[in-house]
């Protein structure tokens, strides 16, 4: 139960806003799976368009191998969590979850038992008679998930309910969505622009840009794989260095870059002399040293120009002889460094992703 | 600091001003007048005396009359919000220039009631009438007039108070937000059903709001009825009127009024106390 299909779905309105451009994504019965993309991206309306708020202008859908692209909303056996959440204000918490087996015209008995279930999965039991504004944010977040998941739906989905949380909050109910998530074992697609959020709960993340999708791998894969200099920025930070191809051979590929030359220890792929590329590589494999005098290869010299510490990271913006910026992290506690020092700026070449230029 | 406040004082002078001359005063007057005595042939001598009240209530011809007003306000009351909320709803939801048409509304009341009260004689005319169309389409036997007559203040009323129930419904159904219907699809209610159990709940503030407003209005009507009713349709403000202008009768036309008056007072507060009183807002709250 659970399995969903997006074959060539496409999204155009009016006049000609291409919201959503050929997508195709298999989402596995159980998993977990992020839209992830900047606003615009087209994130929304695919999720839209599963729910069936939006008809795909072409393409289908399909909810456990039947065909749901015609079917209206109340018919898809979908359950979502809205933004807003959209609890309704007139109802109180029980009339809240109870609504959707209400209109079904379930027994009364299996109603109760039904709503007595689902507050205690989201651990608000006793609190049936509350008025909806009489909760916390917290609360509510899990009115909306036992709401959404009362009715048995096929799929889960989710339009970035956390985003008006607070950032403790937001995490509790990030930690708490996915127990929930993985202890009823439901099909999940959950939209955010929060790169975070994505990469700490997720089976798979669906990168989305302009309306197609840019890149699906599991959290780390994408991180440590980017496709594209565009994700290699939108997830995580990361170094961006121009390079020109000068040759590859048995010891591996060697370019030159504005800060002197680079060699990557090996290509999967087929280069040209002369090709361009953008060698990414995160922070947090780039070290730093004092030692200036001696060239070591894939390094340049540059100075210290900005320190700040983020969260449990230390970060050094270097500024090299050419005028890069290169950025560097290291664990609070590692030995420090000073604005205005002069280092060595080593870059793993293990590390390094080669990136298309022209994808930017 | 002492004296800004002191300055501040002033500021209230205005409204208090505007509320002692324009409402206080000639209530006081209305309420004074209506226990004063009305001699015949002459005008009203100052005295207390509960006649004019006595002559209301004991004769059938004026709580006929007030039966009547009642009735039919609640009758266009009914009619507005029957026809006013299909159309605010389409407006807030589908309709793409809703501004266009929130315009469209609001340019019906630029003309006077006299004047669209007199359209109306002519549309529902014998010669010149949509009967000749309904004629025509062989839907009645014979072209007729429609007025003075009841069914000609029915449509009079409700086509000078629906704008107003319009506009009062506009803000409230355009503050719900649209997920909230969407939340009903979602969990299996078809449209119809997210409806009746969604949209009409989450405005009922702008129903009874638009509702007492249309109600209160029409308890009022003297321009409609007159014009396109005959005295068997004839309101309680034509009676008013009546008596004060033409009969002279200025006491017992003030004990009139303030029965109304009372009558318009009570319905509010009877609403207001079965609906719960914060629905008394006039207008526009969402949710």
């Amino acid at each position: 139960m659970g399995r969903v299909e997006l074959r060539n779905l496409s999204k155009t309105f009016p006049p000609n806003i291409r919201a959503v451009e050929n997508v195709d994504l298999t989402i596995e019965e159980g998993e977990f799976v992020t839209l992830l993309g900047p606003s615009g991206c087209g994130k929304t309306t695919t999720l839209r368009l599963v729910a069936g708020f939006e008809e795909p202008t072409s393409g289908q859908i399909l909810i456990d191998d039947q065909d749901v692209t015609t079917l209206p909303p109340y018919r898809r056996n979908t359950g979502m969590v809205f933004q807003s959440l959209a609890l309704f204000p007139h109802m109180d918490v029980f009339g809240n979850i109870a609504y959707g087996m209400r209109i079904r015209k379930l027994p009364k008995a299996e109603i109760h038992e039904k709503v007595v279930e689902f507050l205690n999965l989201v651990k608000l039991s006793g609190m049936e008679r509350r008025k909806v504004r009489q909760l916390s944010g917290g609360q509510q977040q899990r009115v909306a998930f036992a709401r959404a998941l009362a009715m048995n739906p096929s799929v889960f989905l989710l339009d970035e309910p956390f985003a008006a949380l607070d950032k403790n909050l937001r995490e509790e109910m990030q930690v708490e969505l996915r127990r929930l998530q993985k202890r009823i074992q439901i099909t999940t697609i959950f939209v955010t622009h929060n790169q975070r959020e994505a990469m700490s709960m997720s089976d798979r993340i669906v990168v989305m840009n302009q309306g197609r999708i840019d890149q699906v791998g599991a959290p780390r894969e994408i991180y440590l794989h980017p496709a594209s200099p565009f994700i290699a920025n939108f997830i995580g930070t990361t170094n961006l260095i121009p390079a020109t191809v000068q040759r590859a051979d048995q010891e591996g590929l060697h370019l030159t870059t504005p800060d002197g030359p680079v060699a990557f220890p090996e290509v999967d792929f087929e280069v040209i002399e002369g090709e361009e590329f953008l060698i990414s590589i995160r922070p947090e494999s780039v070290r730093l040293s004092l030692e200036t005098d001696k060239s070591v290869e894939n390094t340049f010299l540059g100075t210290v120009d900005f320190k700040r510490h983020v969260g449990e990271l230390i970060e050094y913006y270097i500024h090299t002889r050419a005028g890069q910026e290169i950025i560097s992290s290291y664990q609070t506690g590692s030995p420090e460094f000073f604005e205005g020092d002069m280092v060595r700026v080593i870059l793993n070449g293990e590390a390094f992703r080669l990136l298309e230029k022209d994808t930017l | 600091m002492r004296r800004r406040g002191g300055k501040l004082k002033y500021i209230v002078v205005y409204p208090l001003g505007m509320l002692i001359v324009f409402f206080l005063i000639p209530l006081a007057m209305l309420i004074a007048f209506s226990f004063y005595y009305h001699p015949p042939g002459g005008f009203y001598e100052p005295a207390f005396t509960f006649e004019n009240y006595i002559r209301f209530l004991t004769k059938p011809l004026y709580l006929k009359r007030l039966a009547f007003t009642v009735e039919i306000s609640a009758l266009t009351t009914i009619l507005c919000l029957l026809l006013g909320y299909p159309f605010t709803y389409y407006l807030t939801r589908i309709a793409s220039k809703k501004r266009f048409y929130i315009i469209l509304v609001i340019s019906t009341l630029w003309l006077s009631y006299i004047i669209r009260s007199y359209a109306w004689t002519v549309i529902l005319s014998k010669h010149a009438g949509i009967s000749n169309l309904f004629a025509w389409m062989g839907l009645i036997e014979q072209t007729r007039s429609y007025t003075p007559g009841l069914l000609a203040v029915i449509i009079g009323l409700v086509y000078v108070f629906l704008p107003f129930m319009i506009l009062t419904l506009y803000g409230t159904l355009k503050g719900i937000g649209r997920e909230y219907e969407e939340a009903s699809l979602n969990l299996g209610a078809g449209p119809w059903k997210t409806f009746v159990n969604v949209v009409v709940p989450l405005s009922k503030d702008g129903i009874i709001s638009g509702s007492l407003l249309v109600f209160i209005l029409a308890l009022g009507a003297y321009v409609v009825p007159s014009i396109l009713g005959k005295p068997q349709q004839w309101t309680m403000a034509i009676i008013i009127g009546d008596q004060a202008t033409y009969e002279s009768n200025v006491p017992f036309g003030a004990s009139m009024a303030l029965i109304l008056m009372i009558f318009a007072i009570g319905t509010i507060w009877l609403i207001a106390k079965l609906a719960g009183t914060k629905s008394l807002s006039m207008g526009a709250k969402g949710t």
